[in-house]
């Protein structure tokens, strides 16, 4: 039988490496291996069970296939440092499978990642726990102890969906993936985390706030994905249309208002402005009507608005900004119908532009600038130039409703009852 | 024509200079083929090598020459230095910075200039080196730290080896020349796995692919010539074989 010696087992990095360097390697644990590729400095633990091999060769893969610089490449593609390592870590794993490399063991001992996966499962960070998912694909047992912990659990067990799908990208065209198809996947999986992100800095009005449980919002997310597939259309962002600003003048004055503001007070029971008690002793403040709001209508072929159905939303949208937007193959146009308290012509009041979608993201980012509540009429359906419909197009618009505090609605039924109930709020 | 210029490693300056020159020094880490290079490369016609490897207990008098008892009389034998001297051959020391004081002082005078060079035998005799002669001094590590600085200008070329010689790579299987080109020249000795090794487990695994497969074929050879570092070694193959990226 071979005998293990109780001596140090090195690592041979200088066989994996195509540059000719000198390096150095120290030990470590086995749960904080590192290289450092400008230094050459490989920290891996050099002790012999499997688990440290596969550690050691783990290392040695990034050595071999992982750029020198990964954060100049997170930057250059707008990636979270977290989601490109362990999308890197995924590509690492299941290539060291690929050519040979025994990976059934993993790196971390079963009793550590057991009580690693039960911490991570308390602490319900969905973030945490898809990244961990996608870190540990194709590291043996270690991902085998993780998928029987996260299977229990109802919102982990999307984590183990979106992991696969996340596999099933980078490994896509069949041949070993390169860094690029890093990229790539990670693009996708940067595109789902901030889709998915829990609304925590929305502040919205509470008759705003999402009905759906965080649960079936991320269902939604998945089987809307699973429609794209793994392929060109999962993963390759169609570039958005040019936007013009098309603003008719606004003719007719509409009465009422939706949005609401403070205005500085004698009276109240809590003070606010403290500040003020010197210069007009207006240190409370109280709620009031004005202008405000703004509602944003996808006026595409998909959502088959009438002229009435326009104006039914103008009708219930009182001193908010409304605007309508749609396009044509390369570019489109958002026009203003209502503005200040006062509305467009009815003649403008149809779809600015052809059937297709094309400008989601820009008027999105219009939407972004206008004042609170936020309401974006839209069946989710985005594409961009060309009427091209891609999953990132639609994670990114999903992702910005998430970050910017807006609210879509599907229809336009949806939306008036949105709006009457902003409309009716407390003052 | 390309305007890259060509990438040339020291072993093209060796095979340029090693014929022309009469002191030469290479120097470098072990197992690069520096003996192997100093006997065999740059000889002139039906040259002859005279090798010796210092050690600190090697005597002057084997570099020199002694008496030996031959048939109840003491005969004058010549040692390779002189040999090398009478005949216009080469002179290869291995490991001279080994060598003791008295060994060094000796290949002071070996490697004087040709024109001034002289040494007085105890036999009495007088000898002069013939032209052709020449002397190929190897040594690991740095000549600055380890020679003695006369010496060290009694060698005005010194080439640092710093590469495997190609031809020994050559005699590899294609699959590990480059591990064994680069695990060869590792400093630290715990991990440098020498091209000898690395041949030994190339012969072994194709011995062994007459009995085993190929895959038990290459973990037994890996086992009984890298040990303990056997599997990493196997894997380091299998990852470096694979397209970078």
């Amino acid at each position: 039988m071979f005998m293990v010696n109780a001596k140090d087992i090195y690592p041979i990095p200088e066989a994996v490496d195509s540059r000719d360097r000198k390096w150095k390697i120290q030990t470590t644990e086995r749960k904080s291996p590192r290289v450092y590729l400008k230094q050459s400095l490989l920290m891996v633990p050099l002790d012999g069970s499997p688990q440290s091999r596969l550690t050691r060769n783990h290392e040695l893969g990034h050595i071999r296939w992982s750029p020198p610089k990964p954060h100049v490449a997170a930057i250059r593609n707008k990636l979270d440092m977290d989601v490109l390592q362990a999308t890197e870590d995924m590509r690492v794993n299941t290539k060291l499978a690929d050519v040979g490399v025994d990976t059934s063991s993993g790196s971390i001992s079963e009793g550590v990642i057991k009580a690693y996966a039960e911490d991570l499962l308390k602490s319900g960070n969905l973030r945490n726990i898809i990244l961990v998912m996608v870190a540990v694909q194709g590291q043996g047992a270690n991902e085998e102890v993780i998928r029987e912990k996260f299977s229990k659990d109802p919102v982990a067990a999307k984590a183990i969906q979106i992991a696969d799908m996340a596999k099933k990208i980078m490994w896509d065209k069949g041949v070993s993936p390169r860094f690029k198809d890093t990229i790539r996947t990670a693009k996708w999986l940067q595109a789902l985390l901030d889709s998915a992100a829990p609304p925590e800095s929305m502040k919205l009005p509470k008759n705003m706030q999402p009905t759906k449980s965080y649960k079936d919002h991320l269902e939604g997310l998945l089987k809307m994905l699973q429609g794209f597939g793994t392929g060109r259309r999962a993963t390759r962002k169609v570039p958005w249309g040019k936007m013009r600003v098309e603003t008719p003048p606004r003719t007719h004055k509409v009465e009422g208002y939706l949005g609401k503001g403070r205005i500085a007070s004698e009276e109240g029971v809590i003070p606010r402005s403290p500040h003020r008690l010197l210069v007009d002793g207006r240190v409370f403040s109280r709620v009031r009507r004005q202008h405000g709001g703004s509602v944003l209508i996808d006026c595409s072929g998909s959502m088959s608005l009438t002229t009435e159905d326009l104006q039914k939303i103008l009708k219930h949208s009182p001193g908010a900004v409304v605007a309508a937007y749609s396009g044509n193959t390369s570019d489109g146009v958002l026009r203003v119908l209502a503005q200040d308290g006062r509305q467009v012509k009815d003649e403008f009041v149809a779809a600015p532009a052809g059937g297709a979608n094309v400008i989601d993201k820009p008027a999105l980012d219009w939407l972004s600038k206008q004042a609170k509540p936020r309401v974006w009429v839209c069946d989710g359906q985005v594409t961009g130039i060309g009427d091209r419909q891609s999953a990132l197009n639609t994670l990114e618009c999903e992702a910005l409703c998430r970050q910017r505090g807006m609210v879509r609605r599907d229809n336009v039924g949806s939306a008036v009852e949105l709006l009457r109930q902003l409309d009716r709020r407390k003052r | 024509m390309s305007k890259k210029s060509v990438e040339r490693t020291c072993w093209d300056v060796v095979d340029a200079v090693l014929s022309l020159c009469n002191r030469v020094l290479l120097y470098g880490p072990c197992g690069t083929g520096k003996t192997h290079c100093a006997a065999k490369l740059g000889l002139n016609n039906g040259q002859r090598v005279f090798s010796l490897t210092l050690t600190e207990e090697t005597p002057a008098a084997e570099l020199r020459g002694h008496y030996v008892l031959k048939g109840g009389t003491y005969t004058w034998q010549d040692g390779p230095a002189v040999a090398a001297w009478r005949c216009g051959g080469r002179l290869v020391v291995n490991e001279i910075q080994r060598g003791g004081p008295d060994v060094h002082a000796l290949l002071l005078a070996i490697t004087d200039d040709p024109n001034i060079a002289e040494l007085d035998l105890p036999s009495g005799e007088k000898v002069r080196p013939q032209p052709g002669f020449c002397c190929v001094a190897t040594m690991n590590g740095d000549p600055k730290e380890a020679l003695d600085p006369a010496l060290q200008d009694r060698f005005p070329i010194s080439i640092n080896i710093d590469k495997v010689h190609p031809d020994a790579i050559k005699q590899l299987p294609e699959d590990v020349q480059k591990a064994a080109e680069k695990t060869a020249l590792i400093d630290n000795e715990e991990r440098r796995i020498s091209i000898r090794a690395w041949y030994a487990f190339a012969q072994l695994r194709t011995k062994l692919m007459k009995q085993y497969t190929q895959v038990e074929a290459q973990k037994l050879a890996a086992e009984a010539v890298f040990n303990s570092r056997a599997q990493d070694a196997l894997d380091a193959l299998a990852i470096g074989a694979s397209q970078e990226g």
